[in-house]
C-alpha cells in the first residue's frame, strides 16, 4: 500500500467514523478497514417505496430481520458463515451489520446525553463502576457532537436531562395526538414527558437536507436528514484527501512485536479470503464493542497469552444491553379519530424520560437504575398497520380495521441494567467461522435489578394505559416480557475505562493500558450503560478521544 | 405486542369440551413472520392435548407436505427494484381459485372499492406460501390445510366443493367459523384460528395495496417542505374532547 497513514482504524460506524473525521481533520492520515462492503445510502435507500412493492408485504424474514426496507446489509441476528455461539443456559442475540458505516445506516437515532448522575452510579448505590470522568469534562464535547451530527430536540431542565448549550439543538417537531394523551395520562400520574432528542436534521446543513417527515429512517436516508456516517462524516473525512477505506476488510488480530508493542494488524480480505498484514503505528478498534473484544481475545502472542490489552482479566467482562420489554393497547377514545399525516420524523416526537431519581435516593424502589418509555403510536403505512382481532368477513371486518386504525399505543421500556458476573462474552474454544477466525461466545443471565426494573416498568405502563381508558387485564411475568440480552442491540463494556489498570482495560481516551498504540473508540469502553440509548455517547468520546490521541501524536508522545 | 396469554381452560381438566379454548397466542402465531420482535414461547403440554382434540373434533386435515427448500431473496437484495417474483408460486390453479373465493368473501368489492381478489391479494397469499423460509412454510401447512377443510365440509354439507357451493352455502360454513365464539366450540376451533390468520394476512394484503391504503386513509408517505404540521385543527379538537372524556383536561402537555 502506497498510502502512508498514522492510525489504522477498524470499523466505520459510529465509533470508527467519528475517530477518522476527527483525525482526518487534523491532518493525520487515517486508514479505515471495514469488514462489509461498500455502501451509498444515496444510490441504494429505498425511499418512499410501499410495502406492495416488496416481497411479503415487507414482512421480516432470516434473511433481513427488521423487514425487506430495513438498510442493514448481510446481517442482522445472524450474518452468514459467521456464527456466534452462547453458554449453557444463556440466551444472547447479536446484531451485527457488514457494510460501510455500519449500524448507524439503520438505528433508531435517539440521542440522549448520559448526565453525572449516570457516570457516577457506582459512588451512589455502589453497582458496577464509575466512569473516569465528570459530566462537565464531556459536556463541551456533546455539544460539538451534537452540533457536527446535527440532533432535534429540547432543554427541558429535567434532571434525567442535561441541557445543551443555546443554539445546539434543532428544533424538535410537533408532537402527535396519541403522544399528546400519553403525555397527559403520564401527567396525571406525576410522570413528565418530553420531546425526544434524535440525530436527524430539522435544518439542512452542509451537505445534508433538513427532513421532509417521510419514510422510515430505518431503511436509511439518501438525502442525509437523519444521521448515518455514510452521508455525513466518511464523506466530510474523505473531502479531506487524508482517508482511505478498505472494504470487506475482516479484521482477525492485533499483532505485536517480539517486544510486545503493537505493531501490525491482520484482516481477512473478503472477496479473495487471503489473510493481509499491515503494519501499523497506531490502532484504533471501533468493531462494535463485542467484535473488538473479540479481536483483542483473538490477539495471543508470547507477550499477552490471555489476549492482548486484558492484563486486567476484563476483556469481554462487564457486557451490558439496555433492558427491554412492551406493554400496549388499543385505546377506545382513540377509535375512529380524525386522520391526518401521522409520519413526522418517523419515530418518537415525545417520550418519557426515567423520573425516579428522588424514589431511588429515598429508597423507595427495589432497582437501583432508571428506564424511560418510547412509544409506538400513530397511523402507519399500509402493511405496517396489523388489524386487531377481527370478528366476522365482508365490509365489517374493513370497518373494524378502520375504527381501530391510529389507535393503538405501545410503550416500551427501555432501562439501564447493572453489569453482573454472568455477562461476559469469551471466545468459543472450538468453532470457528468460515475466514477461520475463533468466534464469540456468550453468557447471560438477568439479575433481580433488571427483573425488578422491568416488573416496575410494566405496573406504570398498565398505569399509563389504564387512565388512557385501555382496559389491560393480567400483566406478564417481568421474565417473560424482558427481552433477550442483546435483543436492544446496546451491547456495551466488554473493554471498559477506568481509573486503574487492575479493573479495566482503557484509561479514559480509550488508550488500552497494556498498549500505548492501541485505542478502543466503541461502546465497549463504557464504564455502565445508562437508558438512554449508546449511540451519542460512543461519537462523543470517539471525538474527544481522538482529538487527545492527535495531541498526542502532535506532541510526539505516541 | 405485549398481550399475556394464557389458555382459560384446556381439555385436560375440564369435562365441558365446549369450554375448551385455544389461545390467542396461536392465532398470533400467523402475525410471527409479519411482526418484528414477536417472539413465542413452545406450546405447552396441556394445550397440545386441547390442539389436538380440536383437530380430531373438527376433521382438520393436517396435510403432510413437503418443505419447499429453494433460496430467499438473500440477505443483499436489491431494494430499489425488488424482485418481483423472488420465488417460484406453488398453489395450484384450484388452491387459487378456491383463496380467491374466500379473498373475497373477506374482503368483497364495494361500489368503486375493489374486492382483495382484485388487487391481486391471492398472489400475495400464494407468494407467502411459497416462501422457502420456516415459518412461512409452517403457515402453508395450515393455510393450505384450512383450504381442504373447506371443501371437505362443503362436501359433507352440500356434496359439492367450496367454489361449487352457492354464496349462501358457502356464507353457512363461514357463519360458523368466523367468529370468536367459533373458538368455544371444539369441532370448529381449529378452523377458526386458521380462518382467523387467512383473514388477518387478506386484511394486511388488501390494506397494503394501493388502492387498499386509500381506502384505509393513510395520508403520509409524501415529503413536507418546511416544518412537520403536527395535528389538523380538527385531530386537536377530537384529542380535547378525549382529555375531558378521561378527565385529563387539566394534565394538557405543554
Amino acid at each position: 500500500m502506497d498510502f502512508n497513514y498514522d492510525v489504522v482504524v477498524v470499523g466505520s460506524g459510529a465509533g470508527g467514523a467519528m475517530a477518522a473525521y476527527t483525525l482526518t481533520k487534523a491532518g493525520k492520515k487515517v486508514l479505515m478497514l471495514e469488514a462489509g462492503r461498500d455502501y451509498d445510502p444515496v444510490k441504494e435507500t429505498p425511499m418512499f417505496k410501499e410495502a406492495h412493492e416488496a416481497p411479503l408485504m415487507g414482512a421480516p424474514t432470516p434473511d433481513k430481520n427488521f423487514g425487506f426496507y430495513d438498510a442493514t446489509v448481510d446481517g442482522g441476528w445472524e450474518v452468514p458463515g459467521e456464527p456466534y455461539t452462547t453458554g449453557e443456559g444463556s440466551e444472547f442475540k447479536w446484531w451485527r451489520a457488514r457494510m460501510l458505516g455500519g449500524r448507524t445506516n439503520h438505528w433508531g437515532r435517539y440521542s440522549l446525553r448520559f448526565s453525572e448522575h449516570d457516570f457516577k452510579g457506582y459512588s451512589r448505590d455502589g453497582l458496577g463502576a464509575d466512569w473516569p470522568f465528570e459530566y462537565a469534562d464531556i459536556a463541551p464535547w456533546y455539544d460539538k457532537t451534537e452540533e457536527l451530527v446535527g440532533v432535534c430536540g429540547t432543554n427541558t431542565g429535567l434532571d434525567d436531562m442535561p441541557d445543551s448549550s443555546p443554539g445546539v439543538l434543532h428544533t424538535p417537531p410537533k408532537p402527535r395526538v396519541p403522544e399528546l394523551l400519553v403525555a397527559a395520562a403520564a401527567k396525571k400520574l406525576g410522570i413528565p414527558s418530553a420531546p425526544m432528542h434524535r440525530a436527524v436534521l430539522t435544518r439542512p446543513i452542509d451537505n445534508r437536507s433538513a427532513c421532509f417527515y417521510a419514510t422510515p429512517c430505518g431503511r436509511g436516508c439518501s438525502i442525509g436528514a437523519a444521521f448515518q456516517t455514510t452521508t455525513s462524516l466518511i464523506p466530510m473525512a474523505r473531502a479531506t484527501g487524508n482517508l482511505e477505506i478498505v472494504t470487506d476488510a475482516m479484521v482477525k488480530s492485533v499483532d505485536v512485536d517480539e517486544q510486545g508493542t503493537v505493531n501490525a494488524i491482520t484482516y481477512i480480505d473478503r472477496k479473495t479470503a487471503g489473510s493481509i498484514r499491515l503494519d501499523a503505528k497506531v490502532i484504533i478498534l471501533a468493531a462494535s464493542a463485542c467484535e473488538s473484544a473479540r479481536i483483542l481475545l483473538n490477539s495471543k502472542s508470547k507477550s499477552f497469552p490471555g489476549g492482548l490489552a486484558n492484563s486486567s482479566g476484563q476483556v469481554g467482562r462487564n457486557i451490558m444491553d439496555s433492558t427491554g420489554a412492551n406493554l400496549g393497547a388499543d385505546i377506545p377514545a382513540l377509535e375512529g379519530r380524525p386522520i391526518y399525516n401521522e409520519d413526522g420524523h418517523t419515530a418518537n416526537h415525545l417520550f418519557i424520560p426515567w423520573w425516579g431519581h428522588e424514589a431511588q435516593a429515598k429508597g423507595e424502589l427495589d432497582f437501583a437504575r432508571g428506564y424511560h418509555f418510547e412509544l409506538g403510536t400513530g397511523f402507519k403505512a399500509p402493511g405496517s398497520y396489523y388489524p386487531p382481532k377481527l370478528q366476522g368477513y365482508g365490509p365489517e371486518i374493513k370497518h373494524q380495521s378502520k375504527q381501530n386504525y391510529g389507535s393503538h399505543v405501545g410503550l416500551s421500556l427501555r432501562g439501564e441494567m447493572v453489569p453482573n458476573e454472568h455477562c461476559y462474552m469469551e471466545i468459543d474454544d472450538e468453532v470457528k467461522d468460515k475466514w477461520g477466525i475463533p468466534v464469540a461466545k456468550f453468557h447471560w443471565k438477568w439479575s433481580e435489578q433488571e427483573l425488578n426494573q422491568v416488573a416496575h416498568g410494566l405496573e406504570t405502563a398498565k398505569d399509563i394505559l389504564t387512565t388512557m381508558g385501555a382496559t389491560v387485564t393480567d400483566l406478564p411475568s417481568p421474565e417473560e416480557a424482558i427481552k433477550k440480552g442483546g435483543e436492544i442491540i446496546h451491547e456495551v463494556g466488554t473493554t471498559r475505562m477506568g481509573e486503574s489498570p487492575q479493573d479495566s482495560v482503557t484509561n479514559q481516551y480509550g488508550q488500552t493500558w497494556d498498549c500505548d498504540n492501541l485505542f478502543v473508540m466503541d461502546a465497549g469502553v463504557f464504564a455502565s450503560n445508562p437508558h438512554k440509548n449508546c449511540t451519542l455517547t460512543i461519537m462523543t468520546l470517539a471525538m474527544r478521544n481522538a482529538s487527545w490521541l492527535s495531541s498526542q501524536l502532535d506532541k510526539g508522545a505516541i | 405486542m405485549s398481550e399475556s396469554y394464557h389458555i382459560q381452560q384446556s381439555i385436560a381438566f375440564t369435562e365441558e369440551p365446549t369450554r375448551t379454548r385455544l389461545t390467542r397466542r396461536q392465532s398470533f402465531k400467523w402475525l410471527g413472520a409479519i411482526t418484528a420482535g414477536l417472539t413465542l414461547p413452545l406450546i405447552s403440554g396441556c394445550e397440545k392435548m386441547a390442539v389436538s382434540a380440536a383437530k380430531l373434533a373438527g376433521h382438520w386435515p393436517d396435510l403432510d407436505l413437503e418443505p419447499i427448500t429453494g433460496k430467499g431473496y438473500g440477505t443483499d437484495p436489491n431494494l430499489i427494484t425488488p424482485p418481483t417474483t423472488p420465488w417460484p408460486l406453488t398453489m395450484t390453479a384450484e388452491q387459487r381459485e378456491l383463496m380467491s373465493v374466500l379473498a373475497d368473501i373477506l374482503i368483497p368489492r364495494e361500489g368503486s372499492r375493489p374486492s382483495a381478489a382484485e388487487l391481486n391479494v391471492t398472489d400475495v397469499m400464494d407468494e407467502w406460501v411459497s416462501a422457502p423460509y420456516p415459518s412461512f412454510q409452517s403457515d402453508r401447512v395450515e393455510i393450505l390445510s384450512g383450504l381442504v377443510w373447506l371443501d371437505e365440509e362443503s362436501t359433507r354439507r352440500f356434496d359439492i366443493k367450496f367454489v361449487q357451493a352457492s354464496p349462501q352455502q358457502r356464507l353457512q360454513i363461514i357463519d360458523d367459523i368466523a367468529y370468536e365464539k367459533a373458538e368455544s366450540e371444539l369441532q370448529y376451533a381449529y378452523i377458526a384460528r386458521v380462518f382467523d390468520g387467512v383473514r388477518t394476512l387478506v386484511t394486511i394484503a388488501y390494506f397494503g395495496s394501493p388502492e387498499g391504503g386509500k381506502d384505509l386513509g393513510y395520508q403520509g408517505n409524501v415529503p413536507i417542505a418546511g416544518d412537520y404540521p403536527g395535528p389538523t385543527p380538527e385531530a386537536i379538537a377530537h384529542l380535547d374532547g378525549v382529555l375531558e372524556e378521561l378527565g385529563l383536561a387539566d394534565y394538557a402537555y405543554s
